[in-house]
């Protein structure tokens, strides 16, 4: 696994697909705490909902950095699929966790601040932005295991699933109360950043159930999309069958 | 009991049916050669063998547990060079021991050495052809499967590359490729199967396999020859070599009546063998 996040990641890192995402973030970042002081969670909030959108970009761009046949050797070097898949889901929550960092650290180093944040409120920040990361990606892998995302239409229709997530609320308002169930479904970005815009926001059940709700539902996409690419391939993992054996069912 | 066994084999996609209950078992350290014209399923059939595709009805048993595959094209746009390339491939791979010592080696059986340090992307047609072999060596494959592995390559590398399948076959090793070189088929294959019409049947020896081909060459200028060309069984390949100038491979047998069609779309016959053992070049 280890030898696949680092031949995934020296690819992407040399392809420069990473450029274009991470300037934007880096940009963003240093523009919004030009401004001081600034409040500390709130604008970590903010510092999430881009880094939401910024995942998706770099999901994408790493997920397609292997041509297909490049694609197939890989495969058949892993000796399977799940090796691949979680290979990629490592390797953009790499990034992620780096752009989290930095999104952490800039406005401390910057004194965009009033204070210095305290330990619960780095700690909590963190958490917020490696989740609103690790659900971009989750919405992304799921994405791409239906529509092999390569074409400018497909990039479209991802930019607005992920914008109405963002909207989620803003929808619940406008329609009746008998249809509000239906954003029920949509992706509990909003849920992280509501209590981040809050600070005064603690470390209680409140925080800790709606963070396992938010990684739960990414858990449940990422495992929904490797059902689905994992059909779609003709490896199947069966781990209680003989080593010497794989067997290619029938569907 | 066989080392792979493909059992009952239906396979559809894009609502063309590729494969009709096809089955076929391959014994270790068989080697076997694929066959047929163009679109006629052979890199699919390699792929379902690779485990990179699974059949939209049937069984693949597999046993072996190292696969080298050779894609029909090498990878496009890698930002590597052999070496790294290489060495990502086998840490990737898990290749157990003496990994460096396993490029080394295959850097000098192919010639590479030179190129070690070279971005693939700057490298020749043949040289990436070359990468695309080695990486599929790396972990001393149980099955090797190759599609077109001598595509690319010139005639030095090709006698190399047979030597290698030659003695990678004397080692135990079960080899199933794609080629329409004579020479490969003659000096490597045991079986050679032809799929044809959504089936497959073992031919029975070389000789009728590469000797039932004719080339002709013609100049017709009809546009709707092209097609004529896809949808025809009875041409086996063709390719381009001028504005409407073409080179077809046929089935020996029916060479009189394509050579009846290319009158009829008022083409004219410039070149016609039987010695249709040769390749298209």
């Amino acid at each position: 696994m280890k030898a696949l996040i680092h031949y995934l990641l020296q690819n992407y890192l040399r392809s420069y697909l990473f450029i274009p995402p991470v300037t934007i973030f880096i940009i963003w970042t240093v523009v919004s705490y030009t401004y001081t002081p600034n409040p500390i969670l709130s604008s970590y909030a903010i510092a999430s909902a881009v880094l939401y959108f910024i995942t998706a970009w770099i999901s994408l761009t790493l997920l397609n950095v292997e041509d297909n046949v490049q694609q197939h050797i890989t495969i058949v070097h892993s000796k399977g699929i799940v090796k691949i898949f979680c290979g990629k889901v490592f390797s953009v929550l790499c990034f992620s966790f780096v752009l989290s960092l930095f999104a952490i650290i800039y406005p401390v180093l910057a004194g965009a601040f009033a204070r210095m944040p305290n330990t619960f409120e780095f700690f909590i920040s963190f958490i917020s932005l490696m989740l609103v990361s690790l659900l971009s990606l989750s919405i992304v892998i799921l994405f791409h295991s239906f529509f092999q995302v390569r074409t400018i239409s497909s990039w479209l229709l991802l930019s607005l699933l992920l914008a109405i997530s963002l909207a989620k609320s803003g929808i619940e308002n406008i329609l009746p109360n008998d249809l509000s169930f239906i954003t029920w479904p949509l992706p509990p970005v909003l849920v992280i950043l509501t209590l981040l815009e809050d600070d005064t926001v603690t470390l209680d059940i409140h925080f800790v159930l709606n963070s396992i709700y938010v990684f739960s539902y990414a858990l449940i996409l990422l495992f929904i999309s490797f059902v689905i690419i994992r059909n779609q391939n003709g490896w199947k993992f069966l781990k209680n069958k003989s080593k010497t054996t794989r067997k290619l069912d029938r569907r | 009991m066989s080392f792979i066994e493909l059992k009952n084999i239906y396979f559809e996609v894009n609502k063309r049916i590729l494969f009709e209950n096809i089955s076929l078992a391959i014994n270790q350290n068989d080697c076997i050669a694929f066959i047929g014209k163009n679109g006629s399923g052979k890199s699919t059939l390699l792929k379902l063998l690779a485990g990179l595709i699974k059949p939209t009805k049937g069984l693949v048993i597999q046993k072996s547990k190292k696969i080298g595959y050779v894609p029909e094209q090498p990878p496009k746009s890698l930002p590597f060079t052999p070496i790294e390339y290489l060495t990502h491939m086998g840490n990737i791979a898990r290749v157990e021991k003496g990994l460096d010592r396993k490029i080394d080696t295959l850097l000098t059986q192919f010639y590479m050495e030179e190129y070690q340090n070279t971005n693939i992307r700057d490298l020749s047609k043949g040289n990436k052809q070359k990468v695309n072999i080695m990486q599929a060596l790396l972990n001393n494959p149980e099955l090797l499967l190759l599609d077109e592995p001598l595509s690319g390559l010139d005639s030095k590398a090709q006698t190399d590359l047979i030597g290698l399948l030659m003695n990678l076959k004397k080692d135990g090793g079960t080899i199933v490729f794609i080629s329409h070189e004579t020479v490969l088929l003659e000096k490597l294959a045991d079986r050679i199967v032809h799929i044809d019409e959504q089936r497959i049947k073992e031919v029975a020896n070389i000789l009728s396999a590469v000797q039932s081909y004719a080339t002709i060459e013609c100049i017709v200028h009809s546009d709707s020859f092209p097609s004529f060309i896809q949808e025809s069984s009875s041409i086996i390949d063709f390719q381009f070599h001028a504005p409407s100038t073409y080179e077809l491979k046929v089935v020996s047998s029916k060479s009189d009546h394509i050579i009846k069609k290319i009158l009829d779309f008022h083409g004219s016959i410039r070149f016609v063998s039987h010695t249709s053992d040769q390749p298209l070049k």
